[in-house]
């Protein structure tokens, strides 16, 4: 990415830019003509004349204005345009009496009360819209003598069809993920959310990309000064171009110095309905299928939507597994090297007998070979994910068993340092946020060298670091620590455990919602 | 709403609770027992303790209801309106003195303890070092993140004693409690000064009063944190008693961790567990010490109300640093803790019972 | 530019770190001692010093059994080495042993230690002991055992089916859940609150036959820590019975000439002291048994209860002759205290003992004065599962 695309990412946040209709930087006039040719002309012009711009011109009988349909190919939906909009002009000029003269604001007002079969068209005079619009797969519909263009919307667009998400399988739930097209995505959070309230504010993203980004919440549960504060950052963006959701991201979160995500994001539509219903705001982005779900706290990073569709006691077990496997996964070989190096009185003696022998020929100290086999495990997670598939995983079976048991054999690491290495590397495949994953991995290094320096003191002076560092993130204004840190009772029940279904009865208080109860107390409701 | 603010500022009765907790349980537990027991000769000592905790909740008590009166002011506004800014500058002053020192004896005690048990070769300076960075780290921020720190850890602990007791009990011998009230009373009165002083501690609502939400309930807090403390004390005391027996407790410098040293889990799993303990003690120790750095912190600013908090707390450092090198050996360790905790009873139970009758006699209040 | 140079100043400090992460020590450089023997030296070594320190090391390549090994070397490579050094002190002697070997020695795994004879008669038990009750390393759970004959020698012995002499020793003292004779092993954390409270204790005892070990009887110790003398297997039956240790042992009864073997399995011991004549305090110990029969030489008929009763008349009389005989000794040939009748004393009539506890065991001896008398109560609840076998 050419660097020019992150011009105004630091500056501070400028106040209200409606980046709809920002300042023209096109030509002078940025008005369109009467006439339908100039018009037509300069629309040719600004964009240079593409081979995939369509423009045709439809001519009445003699004395009617003519009209123009522009559109470019390969964005509108040819057929459509051909079916509705081009039969029903021609029908209109079929059905103008010879000898009435027709002005183009009589036309125009033929096409729209009776003749034009679409369902939504808007109308402007703004050179720039036209363009944007053309941009976007809308054709405009230019008359003669008229001042107005329409913009008839007509996208049709190759894309991917719903499909289940990769990254975010589940055993049991709905096998459905979102897409790259922001329409589609709409449509799947309607279907499951059908309440009148849920509102989708529509906003534009990048100078030059002009994407569509939507802002989903539901009016009567999110507290106000939240949506407020999400519009505020995503108005105050000012980029070139947005290609994924991540750049959103880092665009509106509270701090870039933390390796931990203080937005979440999901491919799945089940988990954005239901971030919604808890009174959280959700960005969706056209061109990518990870929609943001904000706030987020350190507890939804280890939440997935299978507890919830499992039975209380499985979701509560796994959930405290999973948490098991944050502190296995931070801590292991950490601890393996605090405790083979420092302080050998706390192993067993015949399990400290057993390492001693085993790490008998091992040249290196503890410490190095576990740098040396957690970066060979980080290595071969990267590459396992760029090669195709087939290949990907033998890459995984070769290198982890055959490279471990070489090492083994070869004698540069001790078969203890294999397990640990394998074991930790298992259980951060436990966290269902992929990129609090990340975040743990590289602290894991850190912790790392904290142990090799002072053993389980260091440990235990980075395990405070690391929470003091926690305890002052916000995300959105809300503590990350939150339910733990600010206590609030209520939402323990949700936390390390998953409490039966009549137990969660209302919304997590901490989101400070307008409607607190989802469940129960509604006459009738389920 | 609370939860929108950005920062959020405040905290509430179970942070305060966790708080006093925290900061009160630190390194006097680890050698209570012995204390006591060296001047009482049996397991009477608990009524001391018994007698210690008692005052010290009274002393909370009358903390937390002096800054109830002034809502959102700390130990030196309320200095200043009731006994006048020349005095109210020197208390705040000596305050904050109180308090930096309080960090020093706190790491050094952990630094000589971390000696004993987790280390061998590794030099005290290193060790006081590291602590003292990670110190500037946590005070180099909002203090409300230091209260969030206390209601993590504060369960992690008190299971920690939980699990060093229940593993214990097996070595538990109801004889070694035997013989009982056989000392003299007159004994009993002047050994509660002892344990008064692992009581210190809960002085710092004076300054952290500015970010009490409902500073009504703070009392309610303050004072069960204490009581808390309490209880786990009685409870180590009469475990340390009930395992060893007086006379070895009397002589083992820390019988805590001589108690953590005791338990074996089946299978020989757990062989050194007083590593294990010791390093999470090392976490409510490291709570008791950057709420007194921060404290002692927010006292200079109150007085000095130019400085910056970084630039202050860069410079304390070295300073402190210092000063927890000065003790050569565990008995001027020890000598040092006794003049702490001499400061600690004048600072934290004699002042503020001055300030709250004197505010009560003139009338003075706080403004709400 | 002031941040630039906090974070320089701050890496500066943290590359101190680095400098040395002083406590790394490998864990396979580390030398693991399980077992220590202390002797005296006798006169020729007693130039070097006056302690003889033994330590037996483990090689930990030797606790392996390695199948990829199997065709060169041995199956049986030892696991274990010990060596000697002289000294003064304790800790002088155990850095006198890091001359000899390339891995210093490491003693948090340290499970045992063995006195001999000779050295625990002259009394120097506290001053030995000292080393590994103050040094934080140790833990308070090793154990501690007399040797009949030198402690260097017992630690050479090579048993037969545990790869290391120490363990061999441990689980071996570990058996009092199968006899009554074996004193139940102690730890150095007891012993030193026994030193500290300047009572009377035992230690069990451990004997080499050649290339065999046997532990039985109990050592029994004064309140200077001098080895007074030695129980044997029925004297210290007796003792862990008075003592309600015994939780698991066999008495062999004998009925109309022939033997059954009563199978202790439970044991309560209650005592109560009557001190209305302080120059006599009276001593009652009452001993509830539980137990089954075992086995049987006689053809006897074990449901009917007239035969239990019997059964259990015989028992209890035994218990009372057997227990009758250790008292004997312990009052009056070794005049040492190690029923902890004293500690009774303090317990329930503490101001009578502050006044006698002096005297207790030297002076006016009080303890080889008063009377001690033991009441047993014996209940035999199963039979087995034959009722008869002749």
């Amino acid at each position: 990415m050419p660097r020019i695309m992150f011009r105004n990412t630091h500056k501070k946040r400028s106040p209200i830019r409606n980046s709809g209709e920002s300042q023209s930087n096109t030509s002078a006039d940025d008005c369109i003509t009467r006439s339908v040719h100039a018009s037509v002309a300069s629309i040719v012009r600004l964009l240079n004349a593409p081979d995939d711009l369509v423009t045709r011109f439809i001519c009445g009988a003699e004395g009617t204005p003519p009209c123009a349909i522009v559109c470019i190919a390969g964005l509108a939906d040819l057929k459509m345009i051909n079916d509705h909009i081009v039969t029903s002009i021609q029908q209109a000029y079929s059905a103008i009496n010879c000898s009435e003269p027709i002005t183009g604001q009589e036309l125009y007002r033929r096409l729209d009360k009776q003749f034009l079969s679409v369902q939504k068209y808007k109308t402007t005079r703004s050179l720039d819209e036209i363009l944007v619009s053309l941009l976007s797969g809308d054709t405009a519909l230019l008359i003669d003598d008229l001042d107005q263009v329409l913009l008839i919307g007509s996208k049709k667009w190759t894309g991917r069809s719903v499909e289940e998400p990769e990254t975010e399988a589940l055993v049991r739930g709905p096998r459905e993920g979102f897409n790259e097209s922001i329409e589609t995505n709409v449509i799947l959070l309607r279907r499951t959310i059908r309440d009148p309230k849920l509102r989708f504010d529509p906003y534009r993203i990048g100078e030059r990309g002009k994407k569509e980004l939507i802002i989903a919440y539901i009016d009567s549960i999110v507290h106000p000064a939240l949506v407020q504060e999400v519009k505020r950052r995503v108005e105050s963006i000012d980029i070139d171009d947005a290609p994924e959701s991540g750049m959103i991201e880092q665009l509106i979160q509270d701090s870039f110095l933390t390796p931990f995500p203080l937005i979440l994001h999901t491919e799945r539509p089940d988990k954005a309905a239901s971030a919604i219903l808890q009174g959280k705001v959700v960005i969706l982005l056209e061109g990518t299928p990870f929609a943001l779900i904000m706030p987020t706290t350190f507890e939804t990073l280890m939440q997935s939507p299978e507890d919830y569709y499992e039975r209380w006691l499985i979701g509560s077990l796994i959930r405290i597994l999973r948490y098991t496997a944050v502190f296995v996964s931070l801590t292991f070989p950490s601890l393996y090297i605090a405790l083979v190096s420092f302080h050998q009185g706390l192993i067993p003696s015949k399990l400290a007998f057993s390492i001693a022998a085993a790490r008998e020929g091992v040249p290196f100290p503890a410490v190095i070979e576990a740098f040396l086999m957690e970066l060979t495990l980080e290595l071969l997670r990267e590459a396992g994910i760029r090669l195709p598939k087939p290949v990907g995983q033998t890459i995984g079976i070769v290198g982890g068993l055959v490279i471990g048991e070489a090492a083994v054999q070869a004698g540069i690491v001790s078969p203890i340092m294999v397990i640990v290495v394998a074991v930790t590397a298992m259980s951060s495949f436990a966290i269902p946020a992929y990129s609090a994953g990340i975040a743990f991995r590289i602290l894991r290094f850190i912790i790392m060298i904290a142990a090799s320096m002072f053993g389980l003191y260091g440990i235990i002076l980075i395990h405070i670091m690391i929470c003091i560092h926690l305890s002052r993130l916000n995300s959105f204004g809300i503590p990350y620590l939150t339910p733990l840190a600010p206590s609030y009772y209520r939402d323990w029940r949700d936390m390390f455990i998953r409490a039966p279904l009549m137990m969660l009865s209302k919304r997590p208080q901490y989101m400070a919602t307008k409607d607190d109860s989802k469940m129960g107390s509604r006459e009738g409701g389920t | 709403m609370k939860s929108f603010k950005y920062g959020d500022q405040e905290i509430d009765s179970y942070e305060v609770f966790a708080s006093v907790a925290n900061m009160v349980l630190g390194f006097g537990v680890l050698s209570l027992p012995r204390s006591i027991i060296q001047k009482t000769n049996s397991v009477d000592g608990w009524i001391s303790i018994l007698i210690g905790g008692v005052g010290a909740i009274f002393f909370t008590w009358i903390v937390a209801k002096l800054i109830s009166r002034f809502p959102k002011r700390n130990l030196y506004d309320i200095g200043r309106s009731v006994i006048g800014r020349p005095l109210a500058f020197l208390i705040t002053l000596m305050f904050a003195v109180y308090m930096l020192a309080f960090v020093a004896f706190e790491t050094r005690g952990v630094a000589s303890i971390s000696r004993l048990y987790l280390f061998d070769r590794t030099p005290i300076e290193i060790v006081c070092l590291v602590f003292l960075l990670v110190l500037i780290y946590g005070v180099s921020g909002p203090s409300v993140a230091l209260f969030r720190l206390n209601t993590l850890f504060l369960p992690i602990v008190i299971m920690l004693i939980f699990v060093l007791l229940l593993m214990n009990i097996s070595h538990f011998d109801i004889h070694n409690l035997m013989p009982f009230f056989v000392t003299d009373w007159r004994e009993l009165l002047i050994t509660s000064k002892e344990s008064a002083f692992s009581f210190l501690g809960f002085e710092i609502l004076l300054f952290y009063n500015m970010i009490l939400t409902k500073p009504k309930q703070a009392v309610k807090a303050s004072t069960l944190g204490v009581l808390v403390s309490l209880v786990l004390y009685l409870l180590v005391f009469f475990f340390s008693v009930g395992v060893f027996g007086p006379e070895v407790t009397a002589s083992t410098l820390y019988p805590t961790e001589e108690l953590a040293k005791q338990v074996e889990a089946p299978g020989g799993f757990f062989e050194r567990f007083e590593s294990i303990f010791f390093s999470v003690w090392v976490l409510t120790l490291y709570n008791s010490a950057v709420m007194a750095l921060d404290v002692s912190l927010s006292a200079i600013e109150a007085v000095f109300s130019k400085v910056k908090r970084t630039a202050l707390a860069i410079g304390v450092g070295p300073i402190l640093y210092l000063a927890m090198m000065q003790p050569q050996n565990i008995n001027e360790i020890q000598l040092f803790g006794d003049w702490i905790s001499y400061a600690g009873i004048g600072m934290g139970m004699i002042v503020p019972t001055l300030l709250l009758l004197l505010s009560m006699l003139r009338g003075v209040k706080g403004r709400a | 530019m002031r941040r630039v140079c906090c974070v320089g100043f701050a890496a500066l400090i943290l590359a101190l770190g680095l400098t040395g992460c002083w406590d790394r020590v490998e864990i396979e450089d580390r030398g693991f001692v399980v077992g220590a023997g202390i002797d005296l030296a006798d006169e020729e070594e007693a130039e070097e010093g006056q302690y003889i320190l033994t330590y037996q090391f483990v090689i930990p390549g030797g606790l392996q059994a390695r199948e990829g090994d199997s065709n060169n070397g041995s199956s049986s490579k030892k696991a274990y080495f010990n060596l000697s050094s002289a000294a003064n002190t304790m800790f002088g002697a155990t850095r006198k042993l890091s001359y000899q070997t390339s891995r210093s020695p490491y003693l948090q795994h340290l499970r045992m230690i063995l006195i001999s004879r000779k050295l625990s008669e002259s009394g120097e038990l506290a001053s030995v002991l000292d080393v590994f009750l103050r040094d934080h390393e140790m833990r308070r759970a090793t154990k501690i055992m007399v040797t009949e004959g030198e402690a260097r020698e017992v630690l050479e012995t090579n048993p037969k089916n545990e790869k290391l002499p120490v363990m061999f020793f441990e689980s071996t003292s570990l058996n009092p859940t199968k006899s009554s004779s074996i004193f139940p092993p102690t730890n150095i954390g007891d012993v030193q609150a026994y030193i500290l409270s300047k009572s009377s204790f035992a230690l069990p005892i451990i004997r080499k036959h050649g290339n065999e070990v046997s532990v039985s009887g109990a050592a029994l110790f004064d309140n200077a820590q001098r080895l007074k003398g030695f129980l044997n297997e029925e004297e210290t039956s007796g003792l862990n019975i008075l003592r309600g240790t015994a939780k698991d042992g066999v008495i062999e009864v004998r009925v109309n000439d022939e033997y059954i073997a009563y199978e202790i399995k439970g044991l309560r011991q209650t005592i109560q002291a009557d001190v209305s004549d302080p120059e006599h305090i009276r001593f009652t110990i009452h001993l509830e048994l539980e137990g089954n029969v075992g086995e049987t030489q006689e053809r006897l008929d074990l449901l009917s209860p007239h035969q239990l009763a019997e059964l259990e008349e015989k028992t209890e009389q035994k218990v009372i002759r057997l227990t009758n005989g250790t008292l004997t000794k312990l009052q009056q040939e070794f005049r040492v205290d190690v029923l902890d009748l004293g500690d009774e004393l303090n317990r329930r009539h503490h101001a009578l003992w502050q006044s006698i506890k002096d005297d207790w065991e030297q002076g006016e001896r009080y303890f080889s004065r008063c009377d001690i008398e033991v009441k047993v109560r014996a209940k035999i609840r199963i039979v087995g599962s034959t009722l008869e076998t002749k």
